[in-house]
């Protein structure tokens, strides 16, 4: 492949490959086993994600989406691991491969890392070595995955800091990240991350930390650079905002689990979980009458020992129904356009249980 | 959820839904309590402390004979193994007892050996009637812990020295300087570093940094050399008490540096802490401030550093008694007595007299894990 | 970094100054003034008018800050620091063997101490909670509980007892008074392990805490995974970023390493009998020569100082935000 930084080129693949499923995640459950007892991070989420396209992931703080980041790159810090499903991704050269079945700490994996799937992070000033410079981050990606020289590794680094923005892109080659801003900071993990052109990125809140004005602009990059690539984006947020600006897809997750997934439109207007509905309630808008009060979900996350039975949401849910949500585990039901949903309410006999439910 | 990439176990508190109710109604001092007590080495080595601070307490209890008992017919006898069972005609029965020693003398180079005598029986017994002392001037008794059950026979657990003096004895006496010398420099380096490490947190600015400077230049210094040679100024013919407080002040002239260092610390990060901050918001006074917000925060953290403080002051009052500028006899400490083994001819003759290294060293482990515990409990909001 | 440099040895003044007023100290605290004790050592008279010359030359007769200045100002304008009376030479006769001596030991024992702390504790840190770092933990205890004298001579005894040797000094006997050569070179680097194992013990049990601590601290950084999310092998990683960042501290740890292991070769010096500035002190202190024993304090506290200010540019010099503060 041509180092052609500046227009990256795999923008025809993609175009060719549009609507081929690029990653496949199905049924993967991440544990952590503590000395306290197993803390079910993800238990059972299913996703997938089409070339070109931002898939984003919402959610509540401690529902399991950067570990589910984390179990695609199979970095998922110890004691957690991942104790069953599938990964399926599909590398450059069409072959499948399942990352769920791969060493961690292997050569297959490593080759992923980096090269097809990359990752940028919350904290753009964590994410980045104090003791290096944002160059030889750079130079190291690309030159631990492309065939170049060191003089062409530098040439690419700079212009991949171009490609993000940064200014004076040949002097900030040399400087550390701690004579960064926020904002020039996350631009250079994203330029390490984009440095050998990956399938996939990653984005794991990559704006969370950073200001209003910052956060749009980097919104911003990842979507120009998406566009003149064609890669895809998995986007983890919490942030209902965000989501509506970029997804094409959006898998809402609640304590491990996707409650929810399909098109941001039907998402947005025609929720069906009531988890999903009442993380859209909650949202200010702008213009309501300021009688009203801001929804707020009832109860809190539960603990992550203390998982409740059947439904995990029905604790906190307004249309619980005795004696079914809080024995039967929903399984994933097709409703509404083309969304996907685990709720009891959407399941094939609902009717015959709400119909029991409402004869007194 | 950023805490959650790296952390997430650690951020679930104890396990059962009942613990967790406790922890709501918990104080900090409970908190600290119940996360020390996870901490199993720490509590071993809380209990081998507490014991040491009894034994220095009741010194005279513990020792079989008193520090300064000497008999010049036992000198260097190697410690004597107890023996719990007595074959008898009647069959084995339980008698603990040591047998004795037969003198032999080489005739060619006339030294003395020791050589067991099964035929002398010295039965050993616990609260026995011994040599008569009178237990902090308050009562007198002749109680003691452990020793001979026949008063006056020659029972030395551990041996004796060059003088016929019961190493055991001597080594419990000991623990009393030692373990003291340790408290009181550690209580005088408190009172140092909290006055400047506090001033120096609280006002910042110039005095901070000459009170960082003076700091930095004290830890740049060779501790032991200027000990040596400030402690060798102290004129011999000064009473043993006066000494003592001579070379407990000297220790802690050069070891205040680091709990000031700490005490620094904690306040310039408390003084940004948001309860500190509503407090001056909400218009307390400083005082008030400093008494009731911050120093019970610190407090948890000053008491781990103080215990970490200790085994420094005891082993450099060790190396400078085993040198002979600290404390000099007839004062008794661990350093004083392994002043009798300074050399390798006398270790050879009688490695018994390493004795009170042990000590040394077992003190020194025990406070450096109860040290290391307490730090870790020291915050208990941390996972 | 120029300027940091220039920074550094301009804060060196002050503590070279509080450095010599403790020394200076030292030289006065014994009661009476020091020609009292030499005249009354001294097996022959001393004729008055040399008394009156060293009087003279030491301003005895003079208020205390114009001794001191005398003191300092012969010292930095001629390298005299007086004379020894127990030995009755010039004191900077006697010291300057012994001080080299003293700083080979030290750094050979720094040496040592990051040699074996360093894989030690990156062992231990990546291995957290295994047999093997439980293992490394108790014995580092255990390494920084027994004082280095006493190790010294319970390693001496277990010499002495099974094998049937006197450990000890740091040459042979012939080689001691000897020229140095080569031989002498090569005699001292065969006796020169048992003091550097002895005085490296806590230091070494130190620092692998101080490793293994920095470096679990580092692990779980994020920019770990980030490295790791880059696809670089576990062994690449660990050694270009965290232990490359752990590794930090450890160089700002010979600033508190060093000085201590001054100090403490001070005291298994005296016990090994070796020829380093340690027993000298003893002696000097204990025959109250003390021009030769504030000389050998300030000597001494020179070295470490030096030592301290070398390990604070090596650390501006790897880790670049230093230089900002």
């Amino acid at each position: 492949m041509q180092p052609t930084p500046t227009r990256l080129d795999s923008a025809a693949d993609a175009m060719s490959g549009a609507n081929e499923t690029l990653l496949q995640v199905r049924d993967v459950k991440t544990h952590f086993f503590t000395d306290e007892g197993v803390v079910k991070a993800v238990d059972g989420v299913n996703l997938s994600l089409k070339r070109g396209q931002t898939l984003c992931v919402v959610g509540e703080s401690g529902c399991g989406k950067s570990v589910t980041a984390r179990s695609i790159l199979r970095i998922v810090p110890a004691p957690g691991r991942i104790v069953s499903g599938e990964i399926n991704f599909q590398q450059r050269n069409g072959a499948m491969i399942d990352l769920a079945q791969t060493n961690p700490k292997g050569r297959a994996i490593r080759h992923i890392r980096g090269r097809e799937i990359s990752m940028i992070f919350q904290e753009p000033m964590s994410s980045l070595s104090p003791v290096h410079t944002i160059g030889s981050q750079i130079m190291e990606a690309i030159l631990l995955h492309l065939p170049v020289t060191r003089q062409e590794a530098r040439k690419r680094a700079v212009s991949m800091l171009e490609l993000v923005g940064i200014p004076r892109a040949g002097e900030q080659l040399d400087a550390y990240s701690f004579e960064l801003s926020g904002g020039m900071r996350q631009r250079a993990m994203i330029a390490i991350a984009l440095a050998c052109e990956p399938q996939l990125l990653i984005a794991d809140e990559p704006t969370t930390a950073l200001d209003v004005t910052t956060q749009a602009n980097i919104l911003d990059l990842i979507r120009d650079l998406q566009q003149a690539s064609g890669m895809s984006v998995l986007f983890i947020t919490h942030d209902l905002g965000v989501v509506a600006e970029i997804a094409d897809e959006v898998v809402v997750m609640y304590l491990g689990r996707d409650v929810e997934s399909g098109p941001v439109d039907a998402i947005f207007h025609d929720p069906k979980h009531p988890y999903t509905r009442a993380l859209l309630q909650s949202i200010p808008r702008y213009g309501s009458r300021d009688r009203d009060r801001l929804y707020s979900l009832k109860g809190t996350v539960p603990h992550p020992f203390d998982r409740p039975s059947g439904c995990p949401f029905h604790p906190r849910c307004d249309e619980f129904i005795q004696e079914r949500c809080n024995t039967v585990d929903p399984d994933r039901y097709a409703a509404g356009s083309a969304q996907s949903v685990r709720c009891l309410l959407y399941s094939p006999d609902a009717d015959l249980y709400a119909k029991e439910d409402s004869k007194p | 959820m950023s805490q959650a990439h790296a952390k997430l176990p650690e951020d679930a508190p104890s396990a059962d839904a009942r613990g967790e109710a406790r922890v709501v109604v918990a104080n900090q001092w409970q908190l600290i309590w119940w996360k020390f007590r996870k901490h199993r080495l720490a509590m071993f080595a809380g209990a081998v402390t507490i014991f040491l601070y009894a034994v220095a307490v009741f010194a005279e209890f513990f020792a079989p004979y008193a520090a300064g008992t000497y008999s010049a017919a036992h000198i260097f006898i190697p410690p004597q193994s107890i023996k719990l069972i007595q074959q008898t005609e009647a069959g084995p029965r339980f008698y603990p007892h040591i047998n004795g020693f037969k003198v032999q003398v080489d005739p060619e180079s006339y030294k003395r050996t020791y050589v067991i005598d099964e035929s002398i029986i010295y039965p050993v017994g616990l609260f026995v009637r011994g040599e008569e002392y009178e237990l902090w001037g308050l009562f007198t008794t002749d109680l003691h812990l452990i020793g001979a059950a026949r008063f006056g026979d020659p029972v030395y657990l551990l041996g004796t020295d060059r003088l016929g003096r019961d190493v055991l004895s001597r080594t419990i006496y000991g623990t009393r300087v030692s373990m003291s010398v340790g408290l009181v420099g550690v209580g005088l380096s408190l009172l140092l570093g909290v006055i400047l490490g506090g001033i120096s947190g609280y006002y910042g600015g110039m005095i901070d940094n000459l009170i960082q400077r003076t700091i930095e230049i004290l830890r740049s210094l060779p501790t032991i050399p200027l000990w040596m040679g400030l402690s060798a100024a102290i004129p011999l013919t000064w009473p043993p008490v006066r000494v003592y407080f001579a070379i407990t002040v000297l220790l802690s002239l050069i070891g205040w540096t680091t709990l000031a260092r700490e005490v620094r610390g904690r306040f310039l990060s408390l003084k940004t802490e948001d309860f500190v901050i509503a407090a001056r918001l909400d218009g307390v006074r400083e005082m008030q401030i400093i008494v009731r917000h911050m120093a019970p925060s610190m407090t948890s953290h000053i008491i781990a550093s103080v215990t970490l403080a200790i085994p420094g002051m005891i082993l450099a009052e060790t190396a400078l008694s085993f040198l002979g500028i600290g404390l000099r006899p007839p004062v008794v400490s661990w350093g004083v007595l392994l002043q009798e083994a300074q050399n390798v001819r006398s270790i050879a003759t009688a490695p018994w007299l390493l004795f009170p290294g042990v000590a040394v060293v077992t003190a020194v482990l025990a406070m450096n894990f109860l040290g290391d515990g307490l730090r870790d409990a020291a915050d208990p909001y941390q996972a | 970094m120029i300027w940091y440099i220039g920074r550094r040895i301009l804060y060196l003044i002050p503590t070279l100054i509080v450095v010599s007023i403790i020394a200076f100290l030292v030289i006065q605290l014994p009661p009476g003034d020091f020609l009292a004790s030499l005249i009354s050592k001294a097996e022959e008279t001393i004729d008055q008018a040399q008394v009156d010359a060293l009087r003279e030359r030491y301003g005895l007769d003079e208020p205390i800050y114009v001794q001191y200045w005398k003191w300092v100002s012969g010292i930095v304008a001629r390298g005299d620091f007086g004379d020894s009376f127990e030995w009755n030479r010039p004191v900077s006769d006697l010291i300057w063997e012994r001080l080299g001596l003293t700083m080979v030991i030290s750094l050979f024992t720094l040496v040592f101490i990051w040699v074996v702390a360093i894989p030690i504790g990156i062992y231990s840190a990546v291995k957290q909670y295994t047999i093997g770092d439980y293992l490394v933990t108790v014995v580092g205890f255990i390494g920084l509980a027994i004082p280095n004298f006493l190790l010294a001579l319970v390693l001496m005894y277990i010499a002495f007892r099974y094998f049937g040797q006197s450990v000890g000094g740091l040459f042979s006997p012939e080689y001691i008074d000897a020229d140095w050569t080569l031989e002498r070179a090569l005699d001292m680097l065969s006796h020169i392990w048992l003091p550097v194992v002895i005085l490296g013990t806590s230091g070494t049990a130190a620092l692998i805490r101080v490793m293994r601590a920095n470096l679990l601290d580092e692990l779980s950084k994020l920019y770990v995974d980030a490295a790791r999310a880059r696809g670089l092998s576990e062994l690449r990683l660990l050694f270009k970023y965290p232990v490359r960042v752990a590794l930090n501290p450890l160089v700002s740890a010979v600033a508190w390493v060093f000085p201590a292991l001054v100090s403490g070769s001070a005291i298994t010096s005296i016990v090994l009998n070796l020829q380093t500035t340690g027993p000298l002190l003893y002696r000097s202190l204990q025959a109250q020569d003390m021009y030769l024993a504030g000389s050998l304090i300030l000597l001494v506290s020179i070295l470490t100082i030096i030592g301290t200010l070398v390990s604070d540019i090596l650390l501006a010099w790897i880790d670049p935000r230093i230089q900002l503060q």
